[in-house]
């Protein structure tokens, strides 16, 4: 009786956690699916932002600004801005990010740089306190990332970059590849390669290269180019994080509803053998116990 | 109908517009400039400023924008900004606001680097510019 008692609980338990994860699942699919409208509503801004770099590189020549080469005296010192999330729950976003921000930054710290943490999500806060990397600021975009709030926090890495306050800027954060697939990576935000390596794939495209008035100059096009372009590739960083939790954390939680689902099966099929066990047992008293009157 | 070409309006978060023109002005970094069909292939640094499209089905549409660059290129206008408000949505009372706020930035002491001071300049002209369109 008190194995069935247990089952029956047990039984319970699953079931409420199956409702929770499945509810979990359903919530992550639509924030999901706002985070990708996100991401799909600021393409056509990167997208075009790329190509007028291309075809005002092309036309620049010899791309020459601060942004795009290493400082000429070394500071000694590298940030690193790791991109993770508030929440749990999501299986191995945040493991594989803060797995692969220590393999990157614990070597810099190692090799005699000074290090600047920057950590964005509670998760990270907590590994780097745990793994005693202090961490210079927190902070937290939350699941909507403002391109506002970004964008100041990419002026200010520039800001220090252009001031010699640091050697360069690297954003360790997840990259939504499609629904099924997120890599985690290091993406090196300054010196910002946006022009350099983009110079003359207009040309090396093969195509017809429309004749263009710019106005002022490529070069004086490019110079306000260029930080927009850092910008908007750390708002894209975010966009990315941003859809690639929802995306795993979606995965988990249906994983742990399919768990859950086949274990209350194992536990019904147990509860209804001993139920069974038990109804028998009493029949046989019932009877054996008749069987002594008679 | 008069003779049209695409325009688009973008910003990082959202394509803010995009349809048929019959004419379309800004404001460029050296002035007034205007755009009609079958222009030549330009790229034009915008300054703060008012955007005005004439749509090709009638009616106009104003937008603040918080400058950016314009690209005429195979009859189609793109502008690229980080903000662009359209006029209907701007609240006087809210831009007089953000006015006052960008100009008490402006005048604070401490903020003397030079570029520093250029952004915050730019709020203050993007506000100003707001509150314009908004007293219509």
């Amino acid at each position: 009786m008190a194995q069935i008692r247990t089952l029956r609980k047990r039984m319970v338990a699953v079931r409420t956690i199956q409702r929770i994860t499945k509810t979990m699942q359903m919530i992550a699919t639509a924030k999901f699916n706002q985070a990708m409208q996100r991401a799909k509503a600021s393409r056509p801004y990167t997208d075009t932002m790329r190509k007028m770099v291309e075809e005002v590189a092309a036309a620049a020549g010899d791309v020459q600004h601060p942004l795009l080469t290493p400082p000429a005296k070394s500071s000694g010192r590298e940030t690193f801005l790791v991109i993770t999330s508030d929440r749990g729950l999501c299986g191995a976003y945040n493991g594989q990010i803060l797995r692969l921000a220590e393999r990157t930054a614990r070597p810099v710290a190692v090799g005699g740089k000074k290090l600047r943490l920057l950590v964005a999500g509670k998760k990270g806060v907590a590994f780097f306190k745990f793994a005693k990397l202090p961490t210079e600021r927190a902070f937290s975009f939350g699941d909507k990332p403002k391109f506002e709030d970004v964008a100041a926090l990419a002026q200010e890495f520039m800001d220090a970059y252009l001031a010699g306050e640091t050697d360069a800027v690297h954003v360790v954060s997840m990259r939504f590849v499609n629904a099924a697939k997120q890599v985690p990576e290091v993406v090196t935000l300054l010196p910002t390669r946006a022009a350099s390596t983009s110079a003359g794939t207009g040309a090396a495209a093969g195509g017809v290269v429309e004749a263009m008035e710019f106005s002022p100059s490529a070069q004086d096009i490019l110079a306000d180019l260029i930080p927009r372009m850092v910008k908007i590739q750390l708002f894209q960083c975010f966009l990315d994080a941003a859809v690639s939790e929802q995306a795993m954390r979606r995965v988990a939680m249906k994983a742990a509803t399919d768990n859950a689902s086949s274990f209350g099966r194992v536990l019904k099929r147990n509860y209804n053998r001993a139920r069974q066990a038990k109804i028998t047992t009493e029949l046989t008293e019932i009877v054996s116990g008749a069987a002594a009157l008679e | 109908m008069p003779a049209s070409f695409r325009c688009s309006i973008v910003t990082p978060s959202q394509s803010v517009l995009n349809t048929d023109a019959s004419y379309v002005s800004y404001e460029a970094w050296d002035g007034q400039r205007g755009v009609l069909d079958g222009s030549s292939a330009s790229l034009t640094q915008l300054a703060v400023g008012t955007v005005r499209v004439d749509l090709a089905a009638g009616g106009t549409k104003t937008y603040v924008i918080d400058s950016g660059f314009a690209q005429m290129r195979g009859n189609a206008l793109t502008i690229l900004t980080d903000v662009a408000v359209d006029s209907a949505e701007i609240n006087a009372a809210a831009a007089e606001r953000e006015y006052a706020d960008a100009r008490a930035r402006v005048v604070e002491p401490g903020n003397v680097a030079p570029e520093a001071r250029a952004r915050l300049e730019r709020a203050q002209r993007l506000a100003a510019t707001k509150v314009r369109v908004a007293r219509g």
